[in-house]
């Protein structure tokens, strides 16, 4: 144990995700010899991005205004919307540069043994979104495990009776990739979602 | 398939030992407590990656030690495969197959097939139903490797929905939101539920026919020995298996089901009893419920066989599956390895005589003993000595 300031650092530190005691204590010892200026760089991001993020108000992406730039851009597709768990799902789907629509970030999937049922989550939101006829289509792309397979048999179960095309992203093999590494399970999937090769 | 070579490092008792094997019979003769059924055990792991001794990894380490091997020269027809599978304390086990790099443990299964019969086996006739699933789901990965993860998906989907259901139960009623994400389980628990039932029906089939064999083989022929599934999907089963189904009435039609009339079932079950797993906050249906019964002559064996019966029905069970290993793969030299650990002390002598007629076949058998002379003589082959720590070659015993 270290005294005071430090260990209260190392503390806070070995909260966050995927960082272990010992990590902790390394970073925490790099900020204490490290540059002022630098760190206050840091400690201002901290401060900044929990003062002026926010969530924009229709689709739950991070966004430091009202709405965030993909709601506000007037050249995307309005009639396709994305249903993603987290923003940073937002941030992948973007990287495609392939999907013009826009998005819906859930805040999670069900799963029942953290607490997280369908009222957690932004689908009151989502179903409010769909009241009126602009939205035509609705791609779920929840996470391909357990929980978020459950998020998306829900929704397709919500949604099926406003008349608006569900599709569900597929699962198979890695473009790239060696058919001999592909593990059972993610093959078996590519199997069952085959589709034909001529057009 | 044999093993021509083990060699075991920091594995429960052993500091290092190698062994030379060959096929034929290897009896390891030595006092209680010196590492034999460790080796039993070590041969057993590389095929299941469990042990038939304890639940967690931890027991296989030598004492303060962090890291334990087994390594392993494995022959099957005419193929040579070397395995080196690393348990390391609180880690995943690595396992390195030919010398390529480490990859996950799972890699392994399908390299190494063995039999294992061991005193716990008794549990098999006597012990809980949840024994017997174990059985089943175990020789179906055998048979199908893929299935391991079966299994393993539908124990996530149970975690979830019990934990559903115990939010409800908190919740003192079933509110429309809990109705609807219940729903969600439901599907999903069928799904992967009707999976795990094909999976074992086929086993089954499997084995049936091998199991009244091996019965009649082990004992006089009086009675015939069978296994029939019960499942929570069409009857009411208590927490000991019992079903409120007579075992003479209509043979159910589940056994030739498709996995998708195997899910329709399984949710007019949960349908059915929705009510009364809110109130148990459980799930009461599926195949983490169901029970193998196992009869003699029609009557149930658990609470009726006698002591001999009990034994002769265990051994009955892990002959099935060897058979059903046979069958799997009948080439020759691809037969699964034989593994004896201290069996035939609890037998009398004119079941030691016809269990060792019957095992005389495979390619390799391994038999631990305390004491040689419960040995059959027919299965005499190679004699090692273990003493603690260590094993040796045993000296020429006068008579044996």
């Amino acid at each position: 144990m270290y005294e005071g300031a430090v260990q209260d650092l190392i503390d806070e530190f070995g909260r966050l995700p995927g960082i272990g005691p010992k990590s902790a204590q390394r970073i925490a010892f790099h900020v204490l010899e490290a540059d002022r200026a630098d760190m206050d760089r840091l400690a201002d991001a901290i401060r900044a991005v929990k003062d002026k993020v926010k969530f924009c108000a229709v689709c739950f992406n991070v966004s430091e205004q009202e709405l965030c730039n993909i709601c506000r851009d007037p050249k995307r597709d309005e009639t396709v919307l994305c249903v993603v768990e987290e923003s940073k799902d937002v941030m992948a789907v973007e990287r495609t540069r392939s999907f013009r629509g826009r998005y819906h970030v859930l805040g999670g999937s069900i799963n029942p043994i953290a607490g997280i049922g369908p009222e957690q989550l932004h689908i009151r939101e989502l179903l409010n979104r769909l009241h009126d006829d602009t939205i035509e289509e609705v791609i779920i792309a929840t996470d391909p495990n357990l929980e978020g397979e459950a998020t998306s048999t829900y929704l397709a179960r919500m949604l099926k009776s406003l008349g608006i095309k569900i599709t569900r992203l597929a699962s198979g093999l890695p473009v790239g990739g060696d058919l001999e590494y592909a593990d059972e399970v993610t093959l078996g999937r590519a199997f069952e979602g085959r589709r034909s090769a001529i057009g | 398939m044999y093993i021509s070579h083990l060699s075991l490092t920091d594995f429960r008792s052993y500091a290092q030992a190698d062994l030379e094997l060959s096929p034929g019979t290897t009896v390891l003769v030595g006092a209680n407590g010196v590492g034999k059924t460790n080796v039993a055990e070590a041969i057993g792991y590389l095929a299941t990656l469990s042990s038939h001794r304890v639940t967690s990894d931890a027991a296989l380490l030598r004492f303060g030690t962090e890291r334990a091997l087994v390594r392993a020269q494995v022959v099957r027809t005419t193929q040579t495969t070397s395995v080196e599978l690393e348990i390391t304390r609180g880690k995943t086990n690595r396992v390195r197959i030919n010398r390529a790099n480490p990859v996950r443990s799972r890699e392994i299964l399908g390299i190494v097939r063995t039999v294992l019969f061991a005193p716990e086996d008794l549990s098999l006739v006597k012990g809980d139903p949840s024994s017997r699933r174990r059985f089943l789901d175990d020789l179906l990965v055998v048979l199908q490797p893929h299935q391991a993860a079966t299994r393993s998906d539908y124990e996530r989907v149970l975690r979830q929905r019990n934990a559903l259901l115990k939010s409800a139960r908190a919740a003192g009623k079933l509110t429309s939101n809990h109705e609807a994400t219940l729903d969600v389980w439901d599907q999903h628990l069928a799904q992967a539920g009707a999976r795990v039932l094909r999976g074992r029906f086929d086993v089954l089939s499997q084995i049936g026919g091998p199991l009244a064999a091996a019965y009649a083989s082990l004992t006089d022929g009086s009675k015939i020995a069978a296994a029939h599934y019960r499942s929570t999907v069409v009857s009411d089963i208590d927490d000991d298996g019992d079903a409120d189904i007579p075992l003479d009435g209509p043979p159910d039609t589940l056994l030739e089901a498709t996995a998708s009339q195997l899910q329709e079932r399984i949710l007019a079950a949960l349908a059915a009893k929705r009510q009364q797993e809110v109130e148990r906050g459980m799930t009461l249906v599926g195949p983490h419920r169901d029970e193998l019964q196992l009869t003699l002559g029609g009557v149930p064996a658990k609470g009726y066989a006698s002591h001999g019966e009990t034994w002769s029905l265990a051994l009955s069970m892990r002959l099935a599956s060897y058979q059903a290993m046979l069958d799997d793969d009948p080439r020759p030299g691809a037969g699964p390895i034989l593994i004896l650990d201290d069996v035939f002390a609890e037998l009398d002598s004119d079941r030691r005589a016809r269990l060792a007629k019957v095992v005389a076949d495979a390619e390799q058998v391994l038999v631990t003993a305390a004491v040689g002379a419960d040995v059959p003589d027919s299965l005499k082959g190679h004699v090692l000595r273990v003493v603690p720590g260590r094993i040796e070659p045993a000296p020429e015993e006068p008579g044996a």
